[in-house]
């Protein structure tokens, strides 16, 4: 066949249907990071709108263009947007779902209709959240929402619960848009892209990604624990019934610290994308900057008391968290030796994308330098809650992630749209926008350090504060103008721009092999790959060009990329991708109505509308492909498998956690009038359980085998015992939560909700297993042997957590 | 050296650092809580003592890590950045562990110097 019509049957195979509808059932990568690019600007404009209304009030002392109440709103807003629905699904979502297939040189993420699900769960939740507004009862009690100021008792509207409810809803994108992204870069790697050849841009988006999937259960169990009390009377913050007001501190920033590494690490990997491109040269000392992205985010989770060094946490804890501030700051110092090392070494040539880098460099050095101050327990507890920290984040959130990410629009829009920006413009608006960013949040520094407390509605005249806060306000109008310069070049050079080409920059990273904007099928031939610079290697180029000569490696069987092994990348299986699907939008609609009755205490209306959620599951499911599996490494399936029990358990992790810091604050744990759990029928009940993972390993080992009776009898066994436990659980649940009442004690409340927690992990599993018998009583496919081995999988971990939960009954006896 | 032998040096050297501090971290504050807290005091701990010997059985771990990751690297002195794996995917690994062990080997030294201090459990 000639190259030509390789290419032509590509691109018919990979063709997604026209017009609007194929959008709306799109699960191209680079159709859904557009959706998150425009979506995501959409909410930056409102988040912007909201801090341009803020300064506004400020600018001058006792305004009132704004009322307090509203005040509130708006300054909760502008940071739970900003921060949930602009930075992180732009990154992760725009950036990340566009660029990685690219650079890896995959066809695809790992789970496409997963990845269109986030985009549509994202957009669900974005909408629930500002609906708030239509109601007049946006969250009001900041972007950390501290109890007791976000109890009942002191906000009883529902303010509050839409902040819970909204975050928890997208978390769950967040979580899947994460766990893609984490399999996409093990399983979708080109073969020959072994962990030394791939691209930094790669590195920052799995550390990002990583942290996400550890970080987000802290937030999601935070705002449960928000719910049951201020909905149905648990007590998880009180004193006096056992709680701690600091639990909810301790867990929102056990994810809120590593959320700003989350924010900053694709700022980075854009960061090492542009320089080497414009200094000419391969990054310096490139295995230490891929180490530090992850150190940086590993080492992030151990920080988050020194946002609590003001609370009165003892003295060894504030020591502990002190020296972990201090050390995470040389991961990011190495990293920006070498970005400087690497433009110092190189051939500068500084065109927009690399100004904006400089920029960032700039910003970030000011804010890690304030930052590093913070983690001086003193200083901190004379400056926390001051505008010396809004400065110090503002200059890191603005400064050190939006300024890459603007540097990476300007980059990649050639990429993209096959058109390229004015550069003209382009510079006059990184001067605009640095002079307003600066100008906005610079004098931020000085008059915190004059006192002026952050979140304050208005101020009065004469304690030194109006010349600093008139400029801060004019700075972030220029800021906005610079930023429309930004928005009005980009949709000026999509009617008019030049043509781009393929490569208007010499890029040394994939994506710049291919045409702008990339075909559908984004690679004619896979790729060979021998370093993290491929468009650089020209031998590699010509031997693509060899390659799709001979129809090697082309794929053109059907929706295919290859799956090669985690860590050196050697061809393992070619995947069959699926197509295009409603399933996902079908299934945030349902998700989303279900949230709106939840919010309105409508519990059977809710779980009516997720057990719509649970169909469309099975309908999305019920199309599969029919090929038989040719692997020799473990399957992306199972690597899914894994990272959801990750993030699953560290959800389990945290309740237990909590049990055990509830436990240290208790004199009496249970409570002297609390009977004790019982000990045999639990013991009993969860060993049947445990034991159903002989049989769950068996069906899953023949099922690989392609032994299909033994494998359905095996798993029909397995089922039978986990409906049993299921149902016998279910109706002991009602008499638990009669007897150990959870509005009576803190402990009855993390017990309960334990028990609940482990009960709906099971009631999932019973519900896969029921699947499975269905669907492998006739035949044994590909996609069917994958997902009994995830299941198989899942119900290992959910074993182990039901031991677990049962070691935290019994614990009580001591 | 088999290769094995290498593989199993290279996966110490890069997570039994990150661990081992992870674990001294949280129990570490545990400790440190729990002999500060009401539950706690009724316990009789000697926090002192066993921030101690966390502080060291930590440092153990995290130099025996280094040294892992030193050996591996310099059984890899034959590779460049870019050789393709298993070989090169060591090297590469085997140079961020020695990065990394050195700043976990820090900030459990900076732990254990505050515990060998007896601070108070409130400041004052």
């Amino acid at each position: 066949m000639a190259v030509v019509d390789r290419i032509e049957h590509l691109e018919e195979l990979w063709l997604e249907r026209p017009g609007g509808l194929g959008w709306l059932t799109t699960v191209d990568h680079k159709r859904i990071g557009i959706l998150y690019f425009w979506t995501t600007i959409v909410f930056f404009a409102a988040g912007g709108t909201e801090a341009l209304l803020m300064r506004t009030q400020l600018a001058q002392p006792d305004q009132t263009v704004v009322s307090p109440e509203t005040y509130d709103q708006l300054m909760t807003m502008h940071g739970v947007t900003m921060i949930f629905f602009f930075i992180i699904p732009m990154t992760t979502g725009a950036f990340g779902n566009y660029l990685v297939p690219l650079m890896i040189g995959a066809r695809d993420m790992a789970f496409p209709r997963l990845n269109a699900l986030s985009y549509w769960i994202f957009l669900g939740s974005g909408i629930f959240m500002y609906s708030s507004f239509l109601v007049g009862q946006a969250p009001n009690a900041g972007w950390f929402d501290y109890v007791p100021l976000a109890l009942r008792q002191y906000d009883g509207g529902l303010n509050i619960d839409f902040y819970a409810l909204g975050l928890i809803f997208s978390g769950v994108a967040s979580t899947a848009g994460a766990l893609n992204l984490i399999v996409t870069i093990f399983k979708l790697r080109a073969p020959g892209m072994s962990w030394n050849r791939m691209p930094l841009f790669c590195f920052a988006l799995l550390a990002a990604s990583l942290s996400l999937i550890f970080a987000l259960p802290a937030l999601t169990v935070d705002c449960v624990f928000l719910e049951l009390q201020r909905k149905l009377g648990f007590h998880f913050f009180d004193v006096a019934h056992g709680g701690d007001p600091l639990l909810w501190q301790h867990l929102f920033w056990i994810f809120g610290h590593p959320e700003v590494y989350i924010i900053v690490l694709p700022a980075f990997g854009i960061a090492t994308s542009i320089i080497p491109t414009f200094a000419r040269r391969r990054m310096v000392a490139f295995p230490l900057v891929a180490m530090a992205e992850l150190l940086v985010a590993f080492i992030g989770f151990g920080v988050w008391a020194h946002h609590m060094f003001a609370t009165g946490l003892t003295t060894t804890t504030l020591v502990f968290f002190a020296a972990a501030s201090m050390m995470v700051v040389v991961p990011s110092t190495i990293q920006i030796y070498a970005w400087l090392m690497t433009v110092n070494l190189g051939t500068p040539d500084f065109r927009a994308p690399l100004m904006f880098i400089g920029g960032f460099i700039i910003f970030f050095v000011l804010g890690g330098l304030s930052g590093i101050m913070f983690a001086a327990v003193p200083f901190d507890q004379a400056t926390t809650d001051t505008y010396f920290v809004v400065a110090h984040f503002h200059f890191i959130i603005f400064g050190a992630a939006v300024f890459p990410l603007l540097g990476g629009i300007y980059y990649w829009f050639p990429k993209v749209t096959g058109r390229m920006y004015d550069e003209q413009l382009a510079r006059w608006s990184f001067w605009l926008t640095f002079v307003g960013t600066s100008l906005t949040f610079f004098p931020m520094h000085i008059v915190g350090l004059l006192g002026m407390t952050r979140r304050v509605y208005t101020y009065r005249h004469g304690l030194g504060w109006d010349a600093y806060n008139l400029v801060e306000t004019i700075g972030g109008f220029i800021l906005a103008a610079g930023l429309l310069l930004i928005a009005f070049n980009i949709v000026r050079s999509l009617r008019s721009g030049e043509p781009a080409g393929r490569d208007p920059f010499y890029g040394g990273t994939l994506e710049w092999t291919i045409p702008s904007p990339p075909p559908h099928y984004n690679f004619a031939v896979i790729p060979t790959v021998s370093s993290p610079y491929p468009n650089w290697d020209e031998p590699d180029r010509e031997e693509d060009l060899r390659r799709l000569a001979q129809g090697e490696l082309v794929l053109d069987g059907g929706h295919e990329t290859p799956a090669t092994t985690v860590n050196d990348a050697e061809l393992a299986e070619i995947l069959d991708m699926p197509p295009e699907s409603p399933w996902p939008i079908v299934l945030s609609l349902v998700v989303t109505i279900a949230a709106f009755f939840l919010l309105t205490e409508h519990y059977v209306t809710a779980a009516f509308f997720l057990s719509l959620a649970v169909l469309a599951l099975a309908g999305w499911h019920a199309a599969e492909p029919d090929t038989l599996p040719v692997r020799t490494a473990r399957s992306k399936g199972w690597w899914g498998a894994v990272v959801f029990v990750a993030t699953e358990a560290t959800l389990f992790g945290t309740i237990v956690g909590t049990y055990i810091y509830l436990r240290l604050q208790n004199a009496h744990w249970p409570p002297p009038n609390v009977p004790k759990p019982p000990v045999l029928t639990p013991t009993l009940l969860t060993a049947a359980l445990v034991l159903t993972s002989i049989p769950m390993y068996i069906a899953s080992r023949a099922a690989g085998e392609g032994r299909r009776a033994t494998a359905w009898r095996a798993i029909t066994v397995a089922f039978v015992v986990q409906l049993a436990y299921l149902i016998w659980q279910v109706h002991d649940f009602v008499h638990t939560v009669h007897v150990y009442d959870p509005q009576q004690s803190a402990w009855a409340s993390v017990f309960v909700t334990l028990l609940g927690a482990d009960h709906l992990h099971v009631l999932a599993g019973v519900l896969f297993s029921a699947w499975f018998v269905l669907r492998i009583r006739s035949r044994l496919t590909r996609y069917r042997i994958v997902g009994l081995q995830g299941t198989a999988f899942y119900w290992h971990a959910v074993n182990v957590i039901t031991a677990v939960v049962l070691v935290v009954q019994l614990s009580t006896r001591l | 050296m088999t290769r094995s032998r290498l593989e199993l040096l290279q996966w110490f050297a890069l997570f039994a650092g990150p661990l081992a501090w992870a674990t001294e971290h949280v129990v570490g504050y545990g400790i440190s809580d729990a002999s500060c807290r009401v539950a706690g005091a009724q316990w009789g701990l000697d926090a002192t003592v066993l921030q101690i010997v966390l502080a060291v059985l930590t440092a153990i771990v995290v130099i025996a890590a280094w040294l892992a990751a030193f050996v591996a690297f310099r059984e890899t002195r034959s590779v460049d950045d870019y050789t393709p794996g298993p070989l090169g995917r060591i090297r590469f690994f085997a140079q961020a562990a020695l990065l990394g062990n050195v700043l976990f080997f820090v900030i459990v030294v900076l732990d254990g110097v505050s515990t060998v201090h007896d601070l108070p459990c409130h400041q004052a």
